[in-house]
């Protein structure tokens, strides 16, 4: 079976001449906020907005208990109460250092880099051969894990786009890494709305 | 090298030997971007000469090697001990305080200890 006649049926990408991954924080001001105070690991946590606001950042316990981005903290005062939820004011000089901290990492160790946000960057990764992507960015992950205590997940994908939507899976991985290749992945996008790229900014945790 | 100033009067003499300030920073960080300062509460590392309120320069790139000093989170708390692993089949972790008053902390697999960092010094201010 020839590459094309494999490809068209599915089996096997085509080789594709680029690649990009995405890395992206996992609820990244609430991590900011885990990594110096290590016993909020697993707890509820919200970031509010400046002056208590609203909730601009979830961590995943408080996500569970259906907190949603942008809502106003006097909504939710009951749950707050009712389930512990643990109360973080925004804290942006805190986050902008852990930012440059983990971009810096992150370019450290990538070829090209691209800074997308205060807690997304995409990586070229076009040079490294295809067989040694998943690898690489498993390491990566590490380390940014390491130096900096904050978690990351990694989409790689041919574009920046489907990069960004494997990450979006990736980010419910427990090994925060999906690789794909873009044309299963493109059929993929098509057969399910919930998989659309513009989904997964509304899930941002940023606003 | 710092820019040359004109002066209308007699140049310095230092000008080609100016250097750049001595930089603490530079002297005791080697990665910034996985180096925090921490600040010491309480008198458990004393031995080793880290007093209350010292500002503890830990560099979370570095592994721990037998004795380095390191912060610990021990069951969601932050610790500076001295990290003992112990040989053999068991793989026990000692944690060790330099003052007589902390006893030594046997680490159980069921603990949930993580290194957040290794000390790589501590300033001590208003001396």
């Amino acid at each position: 079976m020839s590459a094309a006649q494999a490809h068209a049926l599915g089996v096997e990408p085509l080789p594709s001449a680029t690649c990009y991954a995405l890395a992206d924080c996992n609820n990244f001001y609430a991590s900011c906020e885990t990594v110096f105070q290590p016993k909020l690991a697993g707890q509820p946590v919200i970031v509010l907005s400046n002056n208590d606001g609203c909730v601009i950042a979830r961590s995943q316990a408080a996500k569970a208990l259906g907190v949603t981005m942008g809502q106003p903290a006097h909504e939710l005062s009951a749950l707050i109460t009712r389930q512990d939820i643990v109360i973080c004011s925004a804290n942006f000089a805190l986050y902008g250092d852990m930012s440059a901290r983990v971009m810096e990492v992150l370019a450290h160790s990538a070829p090209r880099l691209d800074v997308y946000s205060i807690d997304e960057a995409f990586l070229d990764l076009t040079v490294v051969p295809p067989s040694r992507r998943a690898r690489y960015a498993a390491r990566l992950r590490a380390t940014v894990k390491q130096w900096t205590g904050i978690p990351v997940s990694i989409g790689i994908a041919s574009t920046k786009t489907l990069a960004k939507a494997a990450n979006d899976r990736a980010k419910k991985l427990p090994a925060g890494i999906l690789s794909t290749s873009s044309w299963r992945y493109a059929r993929g996008l098509r057969n399910s709305r919930e998989n659309c790229p513009r989904r997964c900014s509304h899930e941002h945790d940023l606003v | 090298m710092r820019e040359r100033r004109e002066t209308s009067g007699f140049p310095s003499p230092a000008e080609d030997h100016i250097e750049e300030t001595l930089d603490l920073q530079q002297l005791l960080i080697k990665r910034p971007s996985a180096t925090f300062y921490l600040e010491m509460t309480g008198n458990a590392m004393r031995g080793l000469g880290i007093y209350d309120h010292d500002v503890l320069v830990v560099d979370r790139s570095q592994t721990p090697v037998l004795n380095s000093i390191v912060v610990i989170v021990l069951d969601g708390e932050l610790l500076v001990r001295r990290w003992c692993p112990q040989p053999g089949p068991g793989r026990r972790l000692l944690l060790v305080a330099a003052h007589s008053a902390y006893p030594v902390l046997d680490v159980t697999p069921e603990m949930s200890c993580e290194v957040w960092g290794v000390v790589t010094a501590a300033v001590r201010r208003g001396l």
